[in-house]
């Protein structure tokens, strides 16, 4: 998946197609930050290669790219997941899942740290697909 | 104090110049066959300073400031696939790096190449050079035919346990391996960055086939791959070893553990946040910076994240980076 993600942005997807958004399935979220870094990095050094974009990598994915929770990943301390969470300023962008009916189904109710403000809890169970799908927030009487 | 820079690279000029470590018959396949070296100057055009040194005059003008090395010549990763060329190539390159550079300067320790078409002829090298305290390690491409734990890879680390060698594994491989497991990408960006979810497949194949478990003394570093993607890694591989444990019942601990004891990561790429408290929580991720050890990876250029990196760290946890565990990895003075 990172390698995928890296292709679409560096291919200049992105550019050619504003509109897309593109969501990331059963792939964790946390390994999002090491490669937004690396790309941006990288992309200063060969930026005179990648005509098409004219933002750092880090920006498309911003934008363009949201990502699934399961298998969230579990450091021992829960904090560390949300650092990872808060590196990847990506907290609008990721969506619960369970990926039930698989082995490594996350449970809403124990997968996310506790630890979690309410807001961010809110976002990634619910609001963000909303936003994302374009779903009715009331539900029908 | 004298850093020991772990990645420092060299690399003969031709062909021509491993010669004299060639039978006549290799010698006339290359010249018959107009077989040339690419280098890494055709492969890096935008952020390499120089041909790495194709001698030890060059070494030391350009890398040699009382800082140790360990020298990598990747040269035999452009070879073919032929087996019976990438085990001569392979003895070629260890003896010119013999006598070129280890012969000439007390500093200077090496990393020693193999064949990665044929483990046979990666053991007899081992074999024929091992016993020199100046390699210290066995180099291996991070692309390969398979991943470097399977079983058939096991007498390779056999040989180097015997020797007290290591292993390096090292960004790169030979040509005609997908950077991806999709396939082949179409920018060097995405070339360059490949190296590092290859490098976590290495690391995951390492620990998943039990190769720490038989051979305990074994250290792998990993070269010019990055290592900010460690933490999520981890969390993730004893998330997934918990379920599935029992496929895999000599995996007797969490693999983070077999990782924290067992691998090395370089400096080159650092790629690291721009913000410095950022950095601060990967560092802490990271359970602090002692699977670290410097490289400059000369003559690479990889931008700033060394100096990121260090302005982060205790003094004590610098030394250290720089020298101290390095030090204790290949068995030089701290």
């Amino acid at each position: 998946m990172q390698t995928q993600l890296a292709s679409m942005v560096a291919g200049g997807m992105f550019e050619a197609i504003p509109g897309l958004r593109v969501v990331l399935t059963e792939c964790g979220l946390a390994w999002a930050a090491a490669l937004t870094w690396s790309l941006d990095a990288a992309w200063k050094l060969m930026r005179e290669d990648h005509p098409r974009l004219r933002r750092p990598p880090s920006e498309y994915i911003r934008e363009h790219v949201w990502f699934t929770t399961q298998p969230v990943e579990e450091p021992d301390d829960p904090q560390h997941l949300l650092y990872a969470i808060e590196q990847t300023r990506l907290g609008d962008r990721l969506l619960f899942a369970t990926d039930y009916p698989h082995w490594d189904f996350d449970s809403p109710k124990q997968a996310l740290p506790r630890a979690m403000d309410a807001s961010l809890r809110r976002a990634i169970f619910c609001e963000n697909a909303l936003d994302l799908y374009g779903l009715a927030r009331e539900r029908p009487v | 104090m004298d850093a020991i820079d772990c990645d420092v690279h060299v690399a003969p000029e031709s062909y021509e110049a491993l010669f004299p470590y060639l039978s006549d018959y290799w010698r006339q396949y290359i010249t018959e066959a107009g077989i040339r070296l690419n280098g890494m100057v055709a492969a890096y055009p935008r952020a390499v300073a120089a041909p790495a040194p194709s001698s030890y005059e060059a070494l030391a003008e350009q890398v040699l400031d009382g800082r140790s090395v360990v020298l990598n010549c990747l040269t035999g990763f452009e070879t073919h696939r032929n087996a019976y060329f990438g085990a001569a190539v392979a003895s070629a390159v260890n003896d010119w790096v013999r006598d070129e550079f280890l012969a000439r300067d007390p500093r200077l320790r090496a990393s020693l190449v193999v064949s990665t078409l044929s483990p046979d002829d990666a053991v007899s090298e081992i074999e024929r050079v091992g016993e020199d305290p100046r390699f210290v390690q066995v180099l291996l491409p991070v692309r390969g035919d398979l991943p470097w734990g399977h079983k058939t890879n096991h007498p390779t680390f056999a040989a180097a346990r015997d020797r007290g060698l290591h292993v390096g594994l090292h960004a790169w491989g030979r040509a005609g391996k997908a950077p991806t497991p999709s396939g082949f990408t179409t920018t060097y960006l995405e070339d360059y960055l490949g190296n590092q979810p290859i490098a976590q497949a290495q690391v995951l194949s390492f620990v998943s086939e039990g190769v720490f478990e038989r051979f305990p003394e074994l250290r792998v570093t990993v070269i010019e791959c990055g290592f900010a993607w460690l933490p999520p890694l981890l969390w993730r591989f004893d998330k997934d070893w918990k379920g599935v444990w029992r496929e895999v019942p000599w995996v007797k601990r969490r693999p983070s553990e077999y990782v924290r004891e067992h691998f090395r990561f370089t400096t080159a790429p650092a790629h690291l946040p721009d913000d410095p408290a950022v950095l601060d929580q990967l560092l802490e991720m990271l359970d602090g910076p002692g699977m670290l050890v410097y490289a400059s990876d000369h003559p690479h250029e990889h931008g700033d994240g060394l100096t990121a990196l260090l302005d982060r760290l205790s003094d004590e946890q610098r030394l250290r980076v720089m020298r101290g565990t390095a030090a204790e990895l290949y068995g030089l003075a701290g």
